[in-house]
């Protein structure tokens, strides 16, 4: 199912998009230190941390956004040119077409995020003093990140399934991202919007520790997979 | 057929897209939270602003920093998507009219549907605002006069990122692409407005000019003054460049 | 034996009946032809029969089995063409085979195969929404007959064909019983086409099937109505316009 849905991505510039987005989010920390930064570099700091908190809002903004116009486009693939008719009269569940898409974005993600902990960590290295335990800090935040976006990656996939007019699937997914921005980090629920989650830092939040919103993360996830289920069979109730 | 009836012509054309129904739920989202950290724009000790000052130019910064931006590559891919979705442009291509004509009207659409979603935004803020009142029993509501006035600035500075977004959807065939380097132009913009050299990039002039009115508004805060020159002219040429080259380019895919 | 029945299937929006109380009988390693003008209701009840529509009421059985339980079964053995050709425009002819392959779990030969019967071997490697809609419709057909399914339901097949394809893809739907052993429902507005295909027909008008049997039934039929007999198209004419007629007396 994966192998497939990789394949019909071809073409649409799905994979360039993640490609070039995974770019930019790994240079932001970069340039930051290069052209904005004046922080004393010489000082007993974790590094992580200052490039994060400088950066990390406009990181997740990014990837947040990507998620968004990717979901879009996986859809806007299948319903063009009617494709998701014949998906539908062939023998595989909605719910597995759904599945692979989360996947796919899933895996992509991952990419992204190792992306960004190359530039996270390049800048770390030449800028800052040495600090014994960055490879590990490092590979903690990213799986951390991972596991916090994906419930963005399938409330954004839902949205787009919902809505074959690929603008209203856009359009409610930027209103989702501008909500995510303006919410309050300093409440555990609205730090629980699913689109807000990805812009929380491991050691950032002050409204839950770590390892809440890891579970609130996953269930978050299992929640909306299974609302795409029950949606499956509602929507072919009133086909 | 004269130009203004294309225009009616296109403005028919995102009959039923529900894009205003789509733009009156970020309004809303706009201001809701607005009214739940009310609290916020009375705490004005650093600023030195009034609160109704604030509440408004907050709400404002917020629309002028993502959600106008959004907002409109979102009407970007809906004219787009209604012009190539069933090979509608194909048809008009074959009707005897200008393309370059044609592309104007569709981003006079564009221009229609962005005066409505800051038309939206400010209704909305006056509801917002009027609760506000009741709610606090402080007057928070700003007079019509002022806020038309920022409104209609606001509208006018976002003329060239506009026109930058529809030369990206008339020269780039893969939507994804278009849409979201237009976005992706947003999200740096909070950058480059605090760099001399803000003028030379539109996207963030509709940021810039709401921050300016901030740093006016507030007594303790100093934000860049708007300097007129060289800011008009290359925001001007910008804006022509840009629709120059998709005039240019419009229906040229299909045509070739 | 009848491996498609349907009982009383009905589908209406609103006040309006798109198909009502249809009771089909399709016999094992037949070609079925369903006949109707436009909007008759034969696509909504084949797209019924594929569960892309759910029906307001009634029933039906495919191979026995029953829908919605053996959704999955039942699609298994069906390769289908609903209103013409869907299919992803930013991948290849066979890509797009390819993809339908996979998810029927079938060797790559059966891709080929499939490209060779409907005459698109040469251009498989172009962009599905680069081709002419000839060969957009060939790409649908294909993408339905891959694998050889058991069943076939065929909407409106040979539309946008020149006449070298109508021909083409015509003899190959009548020969599709004896080659795979495999029954065909196919639709047109035709009746000159149906004529040359199919074993029984179905006659619909306005969501209601008027008549269900053989060509020869239908002559014999028509004479006893007082309907012409000596073109077809004539009769088919005629009994549209009867039950039109009779509606029209009704409102």
């Amino acid at each position: 199912m994966l192998t497939m849905e990789w394949k019909k991505s071809k073409r649409t510039g799905f994979i360039p998009s993640f490609l070039g987005g995974a770019l930019l989010t790994g240079l932001i920390p970069i340039l930051y230190m290069a052209f904005i930064s004046e922080i004393d570099t010489n000082l007993d700091i974790n590094p992580l941390h200052v490039l994060l908190d400088a950066n990390w809002q406009m990181m997740a903004m990014l990837k947040v956004s990507l998620i968004v116009v990717g979901a879009c486009l996986l859809y806007y693939v299948e319903s063009s040119d009617n494709a998701l008719q014949k998906m539908q009269s062939l023998p595989i569940k909605d719910e597995n077409l759904f599945f692979a898409k989360f996947l796919l974005i899933s895996l992509i993600y991952l990419g992204v995020l190792v992306m960004e902990a190359i530039g996270l960590g390049f800048s770390s290295v030449f800028w800052f003093l040495e600090y014994p335990d960055l490879p590990m800090e490092l590979v903690k935040n990213i799986g951390y990140m991972f596991m916090l976006s994906l419930p963005a990656i399938v409330l954004a996939l839902l949205i787009a399934s919902f809505f074959t007019n690929i603008w209203i699937a856009l359009g409610l997914g930027m209103i989702g991202i501008f909500l995510a921005t303006q919410l309050s980090n300093q409440n555990v629920i609205l730090a629980s919007f699913p689109f807000n989650l990805p812009f929380q830092t491991m050691h950032g939040t002050d409204a839950a520790a770590p390892d809440t919103l890891i579970w609130v993360a996953l269930i978050e996830t299992v929640v909306l997979l299974v609302i795409q289920k029950v949606s499956v069979s509602m929507r072919r109730y009133f086909r | 057929m004269s130009f203004f009836h294309l225009i009616q012509v296109e403005h028919k054309k995102i009959r039923r897209s529900r894009i205003l129904l789509l733009l009156l739920i970020a309004a809303i989202v706009l201001w809701l939270p607005a009214i739940f950290n009310i609290d916020l724009s009375f705490d004005t000790r650093a600023t030195g602003i009034a609160p109704e000052d604030n509440f408004f130019i907050q709400g404002f910064l917020g629309f002028s920093w993502f959600l106008f931006p959004a907002g409109m590559v979102v009407a970007t891919v809906l004219i787009r998507q209604l012009e190539r979705g069933n090979k509608g442009i194909l048809k008009m291509l074959a009707l005897p009219i200008n393309p370059a004509l044609l592309s104007l009207a569709k981003f006079a659409v564009l221009l229609f549907i962005a005066a409505i979603f800051i038309l939206f935004a400010v209704i909305i803020y006056y509801v917002a605002a009027g609760y506000g009142t009741m709610v606090n029993d402080y007057h928070l509501l700003l007079s019509p006069t002022f806020v038309f006035k920022v409104a209609a600035v606001f509208f006018l500075v976002s003329i060239p990122m506009l026109s930058f977004f529809w030369l990206l959807s008339v020269c780039m065939q893969t939507m994804i692409f278009s849409a979201g380097i237009s976005l992706v132009s947003v999200i740096p913009s909070i950058l480059i407005m605090n760099s001399d050299y803000w003028f030379i990039y539109p996207m963030c002039y509709p940021f810039f000019v709401v921050t300016a009115k901030y740093g006016q508004l507030a007594a303790h805060l100093s934000t860049t003054p708007i300097s007129y020159l060289p800011w008009i002219p290359v925001a001007v040429g910008f804006a022509v460049i840009c629709l120059a080259f998709s005039c240019l380019f419009f229906g040229k895919a299909e045509r070739r | 034996m009848n491996i498609i029945e349907t009982n009383n299937l009905t589908k209406s929006y609103g006040d309006f009946q798109a198909v009502s109380e249809m009771n089909l009988h399709i016999k094992k390693g037949t070609v079925y032809g369903f006949l109707g003008p436009n909007g008759a209701g034969k696509s909504t009840a084949m797209k019924m029969l594929l569960g892309l529509t759910r029906p307001t009421s009634g029933s039906f059985t495919i191979n026995g089995k029953k829908y919605p339980e053996n959704r999955i079964a039942i699609l298994k053995n069906i390769g289908s063409f609903i209103e013409g050709p869907a299919f992803y425009g930013n991948l290849t002819g066979e890509e797009n085979l390819e993809i339908v392959q996979n998810i029927l779990g079938l060797p790559h030969t059966s891709v080929l195969e499939a490209l060779e019967m409907v005459g698109l071997t040469k251009t498989k490697k172009q962009l599905a929404k680069k081709y002419s809609l000839g060969m957009k419709q060939r790409l649908g057909l294909a993408s339905a007959l891959i694998g050889k399914p058991s069943i076939l339901i065929l909407d409106e097949p040979t539309n946008g064909l020149d006449p070298v394809g109508i021909h083409e893809i015509r003899s190959l739907i009548r020969s599709l019983p004896e080659k795979f052993d495999c029954t065909v429902l196919v639709s047109s507005h035709l009746l000159s086409e149906i004529e040359l295909m199919a074993d029984d027909i179905g006659i619909l008008n306005q969501g209601r099937l008027l008549f269900e049997g053989t060509l020869d039934e239908l002559e014999m039929k028509a004479v006893e109505m007082g309907y012409p007999t000596d073109n077809l198209e004539d009769t088919f004419l005629a009994i549209v316009d009867a039950d039109n007629k009779k509606r029209g007396s009704l409102r």
